[in-house]
This record gives structure tokens, C-alpha cells and sequence, in this order.
């Protein structure tokens, strides 16, 4: 099969998916996708699968070949059974043109058999394990006989024992002839797996490798980009007032240097009359344990007032567990989490926001908006008990309230509309003017500016350093290593579910949080070997 | 879709009813010997004289009691499947307690014995809602159950010890004499109940839009986990609508027995509840929109009962044009709330019982 300058815009958010992008895939060759999040891998391998009807540039593939991908986070019937979810459409009939359901199931397990995956055909669907699902979503794809079998993070949900069971198929399949896709984030699967490499970034294709001929230092460097230089100095100089280098940052050390902080956009630090010493937020020995899975291990963090802590890591890496046990949203397993040296009395959203805290979720459609509601409802919401007179919400308050944050924030929008009527951008704007009219001493960011476009995340990032100036504590959640790398005085890299390192000062750096989002340690990290420490050790055979 | 601007809500319903009517017709047309007497009585009869006119502004202000239950349920995303049953058994203790309540003066009396009926429906709906907020069971389900499996000990309790020896009906006794509610249209079954009916829905209109509880009402049902997200105690906004729905089917259920019947008879709810619900989804669960609801639903039920005592129309030719009107309604409205997975999902476990 061979993709030939494709390019695909989504119409809905209007984003360059895809630009321009050629790709050939051989026969009896396992092909390797990698790059960032963002970088275009998944869309281009739905269309190279037909899953996405409109796009430019052609698709080349001989008549008859069957192509299937298998996509991330597999979705099934849960009701129903693990046969019945993957013979739709394809079910063996009986003589009588009934569905023959034992010849299902045996072709099934015949086929989970051969390649030793551990699920039943006759399991309802939601009992299975996501490792299950993910395997069963697999046998579901080869169920078609497929030319070319496309998989997307088929070992996100894997142990290393499936992960081999995984890979043994892969090269089942390649031995057969046949061609294999793989979309990953993991540096060491693909050197231990592929043939070639394709890097894909911002859209494009930044080079197609050998895997023999290159090494993870040299993938990473290539996923991450070369042109994290283009800006470099400017973003040392800026954060020169930053570089504290402690953990804990006075007062003292914002005033020392007016003129760096000059520099800056913000207005000078006025701090509030908070004890810049005292962590506003804390989280001691924080685990976080679902269905037997430790999805976070024993997490601790401080985040001091004025300081703006990033939290990055491939999402997948227990990010949104962190987002969920930062605002409240779940409950650890063990550990506790602290507000201005405050406990909650119960880990809800309601008791975290009375001790302080604001949050700008990710999830801004189910989370953080009600789309169906009015943008003036979506603005009130957490001023809703002020404009309470006598039980009765007085309409005229409640307006000119948010008429004023409409004006301060600038956002494009009727207020009577409902929130759906909105552009990504404004709604974004929405949540912020609600949230940052609370002027909380906590804020917590989460991938604040995705589906943003360039102005109106520099808008959202000037807020951020706004308020931090302010002395406001933020902890900012973030897979976007420019972000982290643009805001962040200290950065705290996640991998599988624990922190893998805190990196402050000169530390913070692409190549070194890169290496560590990907669980392996590059050259550059080597630069600090003091700073190892007990995590390094999870990753065997590096 | 997004697209559910009000005057496209407008014509779903509009065209909802005008299709029920126009099958109606067509039935009518093809199954009665005399078409046009069917036609006439079914559409005209409800005007013609004070009786069925009174008779229909009284099934009118029962629909808009229990639509009005359901749609503050429905308002804060939770659904009260047990209208049918509350209704009944509140009719039941109401009229025990008025029974029991003779000697008081009727000024005393006939609130106490309403009130009773309001807390039964109240902790029959509410007793679902806490068992979805404390174990996260389906309200919807339990509702259904509880209020079914009442169903049938009501009608015990009417045909056994409550039953009226000196009447050869299925009835409990009668309430007292003083207690029953004045009639405004005689010889019509038209009373008070209009008027109480009219008070509630203004009075839900304004406690849903323009208190800043039913902010927090209204929002914990578009979006919960945004609800949850602002700081709103969403559990309460489960246990309190599941009350305030029962307390409403309750009430209906008293004032049914105080306003129309005098006692309580064996079946006498005839789908009061059911039909709220239909109510409560073409007035796209808003308390204004029960008006015109209520008043189509009963016209329509006043039709066919006029045109089956006047024609050849028979009573199972009006269950017939209730049910195409209920699955026109729910069709139309239950895809766009979302629930239809969800009360799919709910019937299949019911027959299924959950079977692998």
C-alpha cells in the first residue's frame, strides 16, 4: 500500500491533521509510526484504513487487499458477547440462514489459540479486562484475514506478558508476508519490534529509518523536534526570573531582579498576604488503586504560592488520574492531599473549592461546561449562591456579573445563547473568567490550551504567568513539552503512574524530560546523575 | 442534533399530536359503521355541553399534577417510573386518614388527609432516590418496582379489609361529606383541583428558572458531572427531585379521591401516571409546556370516551389511540434526552433479569 501526499483538515475545529504526507508500506515488514501527541499518526492511518472518507492526496493499495485497524481504546457492546461484538457483519450461518454461533466461537478460539491470547468467545464484553479488550479487538481485526493489520497503541492497556504475546503475533504476521503498522509512543517496543521507522511531527513526516541503523536517543530527539532551538534563548532569558533553582521560592528572589521581571508581560509581583514558605497545595504519598490496577504510586509534591509547577508525561501515563485526584474528582487509595495545609473533609470537587482551589479541566465539553446551558449559566456557576436574594436568582446581577467578565476576557459570545453555540477558544475563555474570578490561591491547569490556536493559548499562557505573578500557586497538567518547558519553574515528569523526576532550573530540558515521558534515560539525562533516583530503576533492559 | 432551537421543539410536537390525530381519524374512519357520528363525537363532543367539558378541564388538572411530577424528575435527570403506583397507594392513605379524620372540622381534616397522600407519594419516589445516591442503584427500575409491587396490595387492601360493605362496587368507603371538594361545572366532575393545578405549575415555573435552587436543579440534570464539578451537591439533587415527584403523584392522588371519585376504587388511577409521563415529554419537561400537554392529552381522552358512549367506537379503540400517541411522543422525544439507551437498557434488564 502506499499513501501519497495526503493531507487532511478537520472541518470541525478546522486543524491541519496531515499535511502533505507520503508513506509506503511493504509486505512482510513491521512499520513503526511514532511521534507526540498531535503528530498525526492515528488520523493518517484511518485514512490509509478508509475509516476517513475526506481527505487529499490518494491512497494506493492492489485491488482485494483487506486493510484493518485496530483502534485505541477499543469499544464494544458491553452486553454482549466477545463473538458477538467482532462476527458483526461476519457471522457463519447455518443451513437455515441462523446465525451459527458454536462456528463463531471456534474460529475464535482457534484463532486465540494460535497466537495464545487469553480470551473467551463466549465472555460478555464487559468483563474483559482492557488488556482482554485490547487483545480481543486484535483477533476481531485478524478475524478478516487482513493484508495489512494497523495497530494503534496496541500495548498501551498490556503487561509485558501480553505485550510479548502482542508481538509474537506481529511477527507471525510478518513471516506470512503480510504488512504490520504499528502507532507508538514506546521507544523500546519499536526497537525491539520494527523493520523501519517513520517519525511523524506536527503534521508531517520527518524521516522513514531503518531500525537497525538508528538508536532511542536519536528517535527521541527526532519526535521531539530539533527546532526546540528556535526559541531557546528567548525563553532562558524570560525565565531567568524563574530559575530559582530551589524548591521553595521568597519573595526576595522575584524582587532581586526587577529588571528580568520587567520583561515580562505580567505586571510586578504583588503578593498577597500569604506565607510564601507554606506550600498551598500538597500531596503526601498519594496512590491512587481501580480494579487492582495502581494506576498512581506513592506521589508527594508541595506547590508554593507564585510558583507554577508542570506536570507532564504522555497522558496515558496517569495523567488523568492526576488531574481527577489534584481537583477532587476521585478519591486516593492511600496518602492525603493537603490545601493551604488543610485536609478535606471528603474528596469532592465541593470541599476542594471551598479550601481554595480552581480548576480548569480538560475535559471542557462534559466537565467543564454545560453545553446546553446558557453562556451567562455557564459563568454563574460558581457564583450562583451571591446572586441568591431570598432564594430567588436575581437575573440583573447575575447579567451584569457576567457581562463584566465577558468584557474582561474579551470573549465573542451572547450570553443568552446556549454554550454550544461557542468556538473552542471562548469556551475556554468562559471557564477561565469563571474560574479565575474566585481569585483562588490554587489554581490547577489541565492541557489548558488544547484544540486552542496560537493567540488564544499565548492568551491562556499570559494568564497563567498573570497570576503566578499575583502569587497564586498553579499546578499546570500538561502533555505539551512547550508548554511545560514555556511556564513551568519546576517540572515534574510522570511515567507510569509515579513521578519519574523533578527537574528545576537548568535541568529543564526537552531531550531530558523527553527521554524520561518515554521511560528511557537519554544521553542528556546523564548530564545530572545525582538525580537519580529509586524510579529509574523500574526500567529493565535499557 | 444541537439544533434544538424552540420554534424546531415546537413543530416536533405540533406534528407529534397532528399524526396521532390524523391516525385517529383514519381508524375511526375504517372501523366505525357510522364515520362521521365517530368523527363528530370524538372531536366536538368534549365541547358540546358543560358535563364533558367539566369532565375534561378535570382530567386535564389530574394530567397536569402528575405531568408536572414528572417533568421536575425528568428536569434534574432522574426518572420516576413508579407515577402509576404512587398515585394509587397515595390515594389509598389519603383516604384512610380522612376516614379516620371524620370528626375534625373539614378546614383541618382535609389538609391532613392530603398531606397524607403527599408523603406517601413522597417517600415511595424518595426511597428510589436514596437508594441510587447511597448504593447507585437505577431509580428508574426501582421506582418502577416498588411502585409496582404496590400496586397490587392496594387493591388488597380495597377489595378485602378497606372494602365498603354497603356498595357493591370495589371501593373503600367513602370519605366524609364535608371533606370532598366543591364542584364548579355540576353535574361535571370539574373542582378545585383546576385551580391547585394552575398554582402548581406557575409555582414549579418559578422555583425551576428563577431560584437559584433550581439553577442547581435544572443543572445537575443537563450535565451532572458539571454540576458535581461547580461545587452542587448533586446526590441531593437525586433524593430531592425523586420526593418532590412522589410528593406531587401523591397529591394527585388525594385530591383525585377528594375533588372526583369520593373513595378510592379498585383501578381508578387508569394511567394517570403513565400518561404524565407523556405529558411531561411533550411539554419537553417544562412546566408551561405541561399546559398545552395536559389539554391535548385530555381532549383526546375525552374523545374517545365520548365516542365510544355515543358510536360503535369501542373502549379498546381508544387504548389503541392512546398508544399511538405515546409512541409517537416517546419517539419523537426520547432520542433527543438521551435516555433511550438508558431506559432500553432498563427494560432489557427487567425481562432478561440481568440473565448472561
Amino acid at each position: 500500500m502506499e499513501l501519497r501526499h495526503i493531507t487532511k483538515r478537520y472541518l470541525e475545529n478546522d486543524v491541519l491533521a496531515v499535511r502533505d504526507v507520503s508513506l509506503a508500506l511493504h509486505a512482510g515488514e513491521i512499520h513503526a509510526l511514532i511521534g507526540e501527541n498531535g503528530a498525526g499518526k492515528s488520523t493518517l492511518m484511518k485514512i490509509a484504513a478508509g475509516l476517513l472518507p475526506e481527505y487529499d492526496g490518494e491512497v494506493k493499495s492492489d485491488a482485494g487487499k483487506v486493510c484493518r485497524l485496530v483502534q485505541q481504546h477499543p469499544q464494544f457492546i458491553p452486553q454482549h458477547q466477545v463473538w458477538e461484538n467482532l462476527f458483526l457483519g461476519i457471522e457463519p450461518r447455518t443451513r437455515w440462514g441462523m446465525i451459527d454461533q458454536d462456528a463463531a466461537a471456534r474460529r475464535f478460539s482457534a484463532l486465540a489459540g494460535r497466537y495464545a491470547f487469553p480470551v473467551e468467545p463466549r465472555m460478555r464484553a464487559e468483563r474483559l479486562s482492557a488488556a482482554q479488550a485490547q487483545l480481543a479487538a486484535i483477533l476481531g481485526a485478524l478475524l478478516h484475514n487482513p493484508d495489512i493489520l494497523i495497530l494503534d497503541e496496541p500495548t498501551a492497556p498490556c503487561s509485558d506478558h501480553e505485550t510479548a504475546l502482542v508481538f509474537g503475533m506481529m511477527r507471525d504476521l510478518r513471516n506470512d508476508g503480510r504488512a504490520v503498522v504499528l502507532i507508538t509512543h514506546k521507544l523500546r517496543e519499536v526497537m525491539e519490534i520494527s523493520d523501519r521507522i517513520t517519525i511523524m511531527r506536527h503534521g508531517r513526516v520527518v524521516r522513514t529509518l531503518l531500525t537497525a541503523d538508528t538508536n532511542p536517543g536519536e528517535l527521541s530527539s527526532l519526535m521531539i523536534g530539533e527546532d526546540c532551538q528556535r526559541s531557546e534563548s528567548d525563553r532562558r532569558f524570560s525565565f531567568a526570573r524563574r530559575d530559582s533553582g530551589t524548591t521553595a521560592r521568597t519573595p526576595l528572589t522575584d524582587q532581586q531582579d526587577p529588571a528580568t521581571a520587567a520583561q515580562q508581560t505580567s505586571p510586578p509581583p504583588s503578593l498577597r498576604a500569604v506565607d510564601p514558605a507554606q506550600p498551598v497545595f500538597e500531596l503526601l504519598k498519594v496512590s491512587l488503586v481501580r480494579r487492582g490496577r495502581m494506576l498512581l504510586e506513592n506521589l508527594d509534591l508541595r506547590l508554593y504560592p507564585g510558583e507554577i509547577l508542570g506536570i507532564t508525561g504522555i497522558r496515558e501515563n496517569g495523567l488523568e488520574y492526576i488531574e481527577d485526584i489534584l481537583s477532587g474528582s476521585a478519591e486516593p487509595s492511600s496518602g492525603e492531599v493537603r490545601i493551604q495545609g488543610n485536609l478535606p473533609t471528603r474528596y469532592t470537587p465541593r470541599v476542594f473549592r471551598k479550601l481554595g482551589l480552581a480548576y480548569i479541566p480538560t475535559d471542557r465539553l462534559m466537565r467543564g461546561a454545560s453545553l446546553s446551558s446558557t453562556v451567562e449559566d455557564n459563568m454563574i456557576l460558581l457564583e450562583r449562591k451571591r446572586f441568591g436574594r431570598g432564594g430567588l436568582l436575581n437575573r440583573r446581577a447575575s447579567a451584569s456579573f457576567s457581562a463584566a467578565l465577558q468584557q474582561k476576557f474579551g470573549i465573542t459570545a451572547v450570553l443568552g445563547k446556549p454554550m454550544h453555540t461557542l468556538s473552542g477558544g471562548n469556551m475556554q475563555k468562559v471557564i477561565l473568567s469563571r474560574e479565575l474570578s474566585q481569585n483562588s490561591p490554587v489554581v490547577v491547569f489541565s492541557e489548558p490550551s488544547w484544540g486552542l490556536d496560537f493567540r488564544s493559548s499565548q492568551r491562556v499562557h499570559d494568564e497563567i504567568l498573570r497570576l503566578s505573578a499575583e502569587g497564586v500557586g498553579i499546578i499546570l497538567i500538561s502533555s505539551d513539552i512547550d508548554e511545560i518547558l514555556s511556564l513551568a519553574d519546576r517540572i515534574v515528569v510522570m511515567y507510569k503512574g509515579s513521578f519519574a523526576r523533578t527537574l528545576h532550573g537548568s535541568d529543564r530540558v526537552r531531550d531530558t524530560i523527553g527521554g524520561l515521558m518515554l521511560g528511557i534515560e537519554s544521553e542528556m539525562s546523564l548530564a545530572a546523575p545525582e538525580d537519580h533516583n529509586h524510579d529509574s530503576s523500574k526500567e529493565p533492559g535499557q | 442534533m444541537s439544533q434544538s432551537q424552540p420554534d424546531s421543539r415546537m413543530q416536533v410536537a405540533v406534528a407529534t399530536i397532528g399524526a396521532a390525530l390524523l391516525l385517529t381519524v383514519l381508524l375511526l374512519i375504517s372501523v366505525s359503521s357510522t364515520p362521521y357520528a365517530a368523527v363528530r363525537a370524538f372531536f366536538i363532543g368534549p365541547f358540546s355541553n358543560r358535563f364533558y367539558l367539566g369532565n375534561m378541564l378535570n382530567v386535564f388538572s389530574m394530567l397536569s399534577i402528575t405531568g408536572l411530577g414528572m417533568a421536575v424528575a425528568f428536569r434534574a435527570g432522574v426518572f420516576n417510573l413508579g407515577g402509576e403506583g404512587q398515585v394509587y397507594v397515595s390515594a389509598l392513605t389519603a383516604t384512610v386518614a380522612g376516614i379516620a379524620l371524620a370528626s375534625l372540622p373539614a378546614l383541618l381534616g382535609l389538609p391532613i388527609a392530603l398531606l397524607v397522600g403527599v408523603f406517601t407519594g413522597a417517600v415511595i419516589a424518595g426511597l428510589s432516590g436514596l437508594f441510587r445516591h447511597l448504593w447507585d442503584t437505577d431509580e428508574l427500575i426501582t421506582s418502577f418496582l416498588i411502585a409496582s409491587a404496590s400496586i397490587p396490595i392496594v387493591d388488597y387492601l380495597i377489595v378485602g379489609p378497606l372494602n365498603d360493605q354497603a356498595s357493591n362496587l370495589l371501593t373503600t368507603e367513602r370519605v366524609p361529606l364535608a371533606f370532598r371538594l366543591p364542584r364548579l361545572l355540576a353535574p361535571s366532575q370539574l373542582n378545585p383541583t383546576l385551580i391547585i393545578a394552575l398554582l402548581l405549575l406557575a409555582a414549579a415555573y418559578v422555583a425551576l428558572f428563577r431560584t437559584v435552587r433550581g439553577y442547581e436543579w435544572r443543572l445537575s440534570g443537563l450535565n451532572r458531572q458539571f454540576a458535581r464539578y461547580g461545587g452542587i451537591h448533586t446526590g441531593a439533587y437525586i433524593v430531592f427531585p425523586m420526593l418532590v415527584s412522589g410528593a406531587l403523584h401523591g397529591l394527585a392522588g388525594g385530591l383525585f379521591v377528594y375533588g372526583t371519585h369520593y373513595a378510592t376504587l379498585v383501578g381508578f388511577t387508569a394511567g394517570l401516571g403513565w400518561n404524565g409521563i407523556a405529558v411531561a415529554l411533550i411539554a419537553k419537561r417544562h412546566p408551561l409546556g405541561v399546559v398545552p400537554a395536559a389539554a391535548a392529552f385530555a381532549y383526546l381522552e375525552s374523545g374517545a370516551r365520548i365516542a365510544m358512549l355515543h358510536t360503535d367506537f369501542t373502549f379498546e379503540l381508544g387504548t389503541i389511540i392512546r398508544a399511538v400517541i405515546f409512541l409517537f411522543v416517546t419517539a419523537s422525544v426520547l432520542p433527543k434526552l438521551g435516555i433511550s439507551t438508558r431506559v432500553g437498557r432498563s427494560i432489557r434488564l427487567l425481562f432478561r433479569g440481568g440473565s448472561a
